[in-house]
């Protein structure tokens, strides 16, 4: 059978050849029990032990997770350890959400919030309800402004810069982390690929990077869910 | 308001007057400007609308295995896997483990079947790598295919000498990427099947110039007409006029001074690379139903290796740069497929 990808596995060292071979066996259509056994131990086998944690925790990893429900927290956990790896202040906050009644809008109940935090993005019009910021932050865009330069969905780029709201109150700079009041009014990223070079010539803005502004999108919760947060909203 | 890396929060400027203008140079107008996406909800029940205002951003620590096709995870910034204990399907499983090099560099933050049996971990994961019949039949053909390609002497030849040069490569440390090998390998033998397979014509000297307007209309033309999936493998059946056009056809796809070269890139190109290649494959991006379609027609067509897409930036550079549409750019991956240049990573 074909084993697609295979040839990028170096097969030159013991793990190399190791990996090879569960591929193989992932990608033999002909296998018995006994080689789904033995795939099960082999992946299991690689199960993180906590010095194993510890070790990869200083290296700055991402995950690979198969259901956008869990994105959010894992990636808040391993954003605040970048941050404490690059000795940067970690800043976040949450997004502005309000209720839409007809023409009227009107604040919601934190337990709404509360509600509204727990959904997939995929739910929410592709905005997540927390978002951080260091110097080196590691983020994908969530929308496709400009594709010739790298700025569509999923695409890579890394934190420079926060733009924040003029009513932000003062910083606490004894404090080891930052809330932000205010959900900031755009961030400063550098793209991953495309040279833009200094297309807005200003020194202030670094040569290939652009500001990414926030946005407004209207969603709506039905079901359970939306019983919860229209009760809650009115009782607000 | 802008921050540097080594500055405090405490210095502020006003937006409108300092950011507003950076914005509105860089974004088109249109894009600054926030807009609200309507959902009409159709299903009954109780509801509520809410407006979000966020920055379009997301943390990109944690990344689905869907984001990962087509990547290869570098050593020195490892990826964590969490396989859960839901939604369990062959590629779930073998995709974010086949972006890996090692198996040292597979490290799972939880077991596979974590929270339920032995028995039932391995019934689930015997039923999730079970392949649907067609996807054999697939597989199947697609085996077949490589292996008359690699039986075929005059693809073993080249094929033994790019991976001979990748072995040497390795060897001395250096892991180039396998479309510098290749295009290093194949510089001078690809001169050898430049000829175009319907009129068996060489296509070296006076041939590879560029196509007279004449020529390219006509072939465009024809392009239009016959489409992408109708060429012909050989020139039987073909009438005068029909081996004229596709003549044309060759030539044009082939630019001056242009190498062929079909490899595994994983990275768009360059626009330097692309300007002095003919064309590059992909085997990773083939995600696109319209092209997609077409390639199923190629594999029926061609009996070779054919899991290639052009990735969409060197469609576009090569279609800026060149003029030619999206036909040609694919006319030009069929043709290649047609001379025998070996479709598959080295």
């Amino acid at each position: 059978m074909c084993t697609p990808s295979i040839d990028v596995i170096r097969t030159s060292t013991p793990g190399g050849l190791a990996l090879f071979n569960l591929v193989q066996k992932l990608w033999d259509h002909n296998r018995q029990p006994a080689d789904v056994e033995e795939i099960l131990d082999v992946i299991n086998s690689r199960v993180c032990s906590p010095d194993d944690i510890d070790r990869l925790l200083r290296l700055c990893p991402r995950a690979v997770v198969l259901r956008n429900v869990v994105k959010l927290s894992l990636s808040m956990y391993l954003a605040k350890n970048h941050a404490s790896q690059l000795g940067v202040r970690f800043t976040h906050w949450r997004c502005a959400d309000v209720g839409i009644e007809g023409a009227a809008k009107r604040q919601l109940s934190p337990e709404c919030i509360r509600l509204l935090d727990g959904q997939d993005c995929s739910k929410t019009q592709n905005l997540d309800a927390f978002l951080a910021f260091f110097p080196g932050c590691r983020y994908s865009f969530a929308t496709s402004e400009m594709p010739e330069i790298g700025w569509c969905n999923n695409g890579l780029c890394t934190g420079v810069r926060l733009l924040l709201h003029p009513d932000e109150p003062a910083d606490d700079v004894g404090k080891s982390f930052r809330r932000l009041e205010n959900q900031p009014v755009g961030i400063v990223v550098r793209l991953e690929d495309a040279d833009i070079g200094d297309v807005l010539m200003d020194e202030r803005v670094p040569s290939g990077c652009v500001p990414v502004k926030q946005k407004s999108v209207r969603f709506q919760v039905r079901g359970p869910l939306g019983a919860c947060c229209a009760l809650a909203s009115s009782c607000c | 308001m802008l921050l540097t890396e080594n500055e405090a929060h405490t210095p502020r400027y006003s937006f409108a007057t300092e950011c507003m203008p950076l914005l509105a140079q860089i974004i088109p107008p249109t894009a600054i400007v926030p807009y609200a996406d309507d959902i009409n909800a159709k299903k009954r029940g109780c509801k509520l609308s809410i407006s979000r205002s966020a920055i379009p951003l997301h943390l990109s620590y944690v990344v689905t295995d869907i984001f990962t096709q087509g990547a290869t995870f570098k050593k020195d910034e490892p990826f964590l896997l969490h396989f859960g204990a839901e939604r369990w399907k062959a590629a779930n499983i073998r995709v974010p483990i086949t972006r890996q090099v090692s198996m040292d560099d597979v490290h799972l933050l939880a077991p596979l079947g974590e929270g339920m049996s032995r028995e039932k971990a391995l019934d689930r994961l015997g039923k999730a790598l079970t392949p649907k019949p067609a996807f054999v039949r697939e597989m199947t053909h697609r085996a077949a295919q490589e292996a008359a390609l690699l039986s075929s002497p005059m693809y073993k030849d080249m094929v033994d000498q790019c991976r001979a040069q990748d072995a040497d490569m390795r060897q001395r440390g250096q892991l180039p990427r396998h479309a510098s090998s290749v295009q290093a390998a194949w510089g001078a033998s690809a001169r050898a099947v430049y000829a175009c397979p319907v009129c068996k014509e060489s296509l070296d000297g006076a041939e590879t110039e560029g196509p007279t307007p004449a020529q390219r209309g006509e072939a465009q033309r024809s392009t239009k007409k016959r489409g992408a999936r109708k060429l012909p493998t050989n020139n039987e059946g073909l009438d005068a006029r029909t081996r004229r056009a596709h003549a044309g056809l060759e030539r044009r796809v082939l630019a001056p001074g242009a190498k062929v070269v079909s490899a595994f890139v994983h990275e768009p190109l360059s626009e330097g690379e692309a300007a002095s290649w003919l064309t590059v494959m992909d085997t990773g991006c083939a995600s696109r139903r319209m092209r997609r379609s077409r390639l199923d027609d190629v594999l029926v067509s061609f009996p070779h290796e054919v899991q290639v897409v052009l990735t969409r930036k060197s469609m576009q550079i090569l279609a800026d740069q060149n003029g030619w549409l999206e036909d040609d750019i694919m006319t030009a991956g069929l043709w290649m497929l047609q001379v025998g240049i070996p479709l598959k990573p080295l």
